[in-house]
């Protein structure tokens, strides 16, 4: 916990605050929309800003903002989602693919390779294709788009540090595999993938805008971001707002959570820095001291 | 330096066989019966009969195997087979839509290079001055911009608002230039943060302590002695770039309307067209296989310190 908070620190308030907005809104969405986001009023389509519909209304007469606030529900528990599963399926492969080593290791290593030869939206793309588009193939396609990433980071981690001494000790005192992968492998490379996860979001985020917008992601009536792009395409000339609004939402998702990701994977994996990034270390060292 | 090369030719050899059994599999694994949909879309009535037949004619009922290595075998003879939907011949229709896809690829590496060179060039002379942040902040929202409200964007001010260039369609080169901005921008900004983090590094090395030493100018050690180092980054980055162009033409072409092969993969994925959505996969994926191989060769001819590296 304390290692947590110490993270979102070096993360900058900025940025924090950013996130849990998101994440207040996914979580609490629901109670403070100010109409239903599937709700149709023909009477009222296509209405500017005003104070009955805060940020106007579509081509339907739905409700932009209420529209935004559940399109961020889609977009972040869709990407909760996909993580979690590429995440764990990652690093199992990544842990057999790097403790085992041998044959086994080259076998997963090379579909790893052709997987990130390929960027994933082809792949979930083509997966979309066959299997036709719905909510839940676009969840599976992209999670299996992105298994090689992490079953890449997985497989470094756990093959460095399998041959280090504490390793090689737990061995000599007769633990055995299992308890050596649960207990000793897993939680390191655990720490790595969620460093990396945070940094990958916004990527997901996108892809998953991606998918939408080419019809082959979430459905309508869902509220998405890029899927509500797609629709206000048409009326671009007189009422651009429903254009520009989800695209502005977007940007402003995946800057926030490109910047977390970035910030803490500085803060984490420390590199040779260069110096003025030691003298902005130093000056946050000097901080917490005094503090 | 050959023997390194061919170690590489071959890997990328197995990648090529993993990526044509990939599309084939994807295929197979067709959740329902291919027969049935391939005859519903032949339209006609279907019967039992009919779904039979076409199960014959498609070589549907031999083993996975047998039927792979007669798609391969057909695929080495430049035989992609009919598109389900218009039943044309899909080779045909792709190599018809190579040239707006090249356009497209080689419209974004341009803009990447201007804006990259440019905006890293900028930073470099004066770092950490206003220019540089302006350019660290562009490249950060830059890169977290999607596609699709990029080109949106581009359509409202160039095409809605001044009315200056062609929006819809692959019409002479005024036409090229809103897509190739479109899919250029994120990948420059990327480049140019790419080229000026390798060159912060580069400056803090033992060589260009030497060169301050000896009273050389600013100039002369970042042109004689940083630039050269940092050229395979730079090198590596655009290989990157031009993956990342091409995914891009998958929502750049459908929002621009050009005929590209972009553009019919995914009107392949959206109506279930299992021959084209193959062939199409198939194609990228070697596409992307060439473009790594020939990065990481060209990576090596320049730079001596992979070389060695890939010797020892």
């Amino acid at each position: 916990m304390k290692d947590f908070i110490s993270t979102l620190r070096a993360v900058g308030w900025p940025i924090n605050l950013l996130i849990a907005f998101f994440i207040f809104i996914t979580l609490f969405g629901s109670f403070i929309t100010p109409y239903d986001p599937n709700a149709q009023d023909l009477m009222s389509a296509l209405q500017s800003f005003s104070t009955r519909h805060w940020l106007g209304t579509d081509n339907l007469g739905r409700d932009t903002l209420s529209r935004l606030i559940s399109g961020a529900q889609t977009t972040l528990v869709g990407v909760t989602i996909i993580l979690a599963m590429a995440g764990t399926v990652g690093m199992v492969l990544g842990t057999i693919s790097g403790f085992f080593g041998r044959w086994v290791d080259e076998v997963i290593m090379r579909l790893v390779d052709f997987g990130l030869s390929v960027p994933s939206l082809f792949v979930a793309l083509a997966i979309v294709g066959v299997f036709g588009p719905s909510y839940w193939n676009m969840i599976i396609a992209l999670s299996i788009a992105w298994v090689p990433i992490y079953a890449r980071l997985t497989r470094g981690v756990v093959k460095a540090a399998v041959n280090q001494p504490h390793i090689e000790s737990l061995r000599v005192l007769g633990a055995s595999r299992t308890r050596i992968i649960v207990h000793h492998l897993i939680p390191v490379a655990l720490g790595q993938v969620l460093i990396y996860a945070s940094a990958d979001a916004g990527l997901l985020a996108l892809a998953i805008a991606n998918l939408s917008f080419l019809g082959l992601g979430v459905q309508p009536p869902l509220a998405e971001w890029g899927q509500m792009l797609v629709s206000g395409m048409p009326y671009l000339q007189e009422a651009p707002r429903l254009v520009i609004l989800p695209g502005v939402a977007l940007t402003l998702m995946v800057v926030g959570f490109n910047l977390f990701g970035e910030s803490i994977a500085l803060a984490k994996n420390p590199r040779p820095l260069s110096k003025r990034k030691l003298a902005l270390r130093r000056q946050l060292f000097m901080k917490e001291k005094a503090a | 330096m050959l023997k390194v090369a061919i170690n590489r030719g071959m890997s990328a050899a197995v990648l090529i066989v993993i990526a044509s059994i990939f599309s084939f599999i994807i295929i197979a694994a067709f959740p329902g019966n291919v027969a049935a949909l391939i005859a519903e879309l032949r339209g006609g009535f279907v019967t039992h009969d009919v779904v039979a037949k076409v199960a014959e004619d498609y070589g549907l009922n031999d083993p996975l195997p047998v039927r792979y290595f007669a798609w391969v075998g057909d695929v080495l003879q430049g035989d992609f087979g009919h598109s389900l939907r218009t039943g044309e011949d899909v080779s045909a229709a792709i190599v018809k839509r190579l040239q707006a896809t090249f356009i497209l690829i080689a419209g974004g590496i341009t803009v990447t290079l201007i804006v990259g060179v440019t905006l890293g060039f900028l930073g470099a002379m004066w770092p950490n001055g206003t220019v540089d942040r302006i350019v660290r902040v562009i490249a950060v929202v830059c890169v977290s911009v999607p596609k699709f409200f990029m080109a949106a964007m581009l359509i409202l001010a160039f095409g809605v608002m001044m009315n200056l260039l062609p929006t819809f369609g692959f019409r002479g080169p005024l036409s090229w230039i809103l897509p190739s901005i479109a899919v250029g921008i994120v990948p420059g900004a990327l480049l140019s943060r790419i080229a000026r983090v390798a060159l912060e590094e580069a400056m803090s090395r033992p060589y260009v302590v030497t060169a301050k030493s000896k009273g050389f100018g600013r100039r002369r050690i970042i042109f004689r002695d940083a630039l050269p180092n940092i050229v395979p980054v730079c090198l590596t980055a655009v290989g990157m770039d031009i993956a990342f162009i091409t995914q891009s033409s998958l929502i750049i072409e459908p929002i621009f309307s050009w005929q590209g092969v972009g553009a019919y993969f995914v009107e392949a994925a959206r109506f279930r067209d299992l021959p084209v959505l193959q062939s199409c996969l198939l194609l990228f994926s070697v596409f992307f296989i060439i473009v790594n191989l020939s990065v990481d060769l060209i990576v090596m001819t320049v730079d001596p310190l992979q070389r060695r590296a890939a010797r020892a």
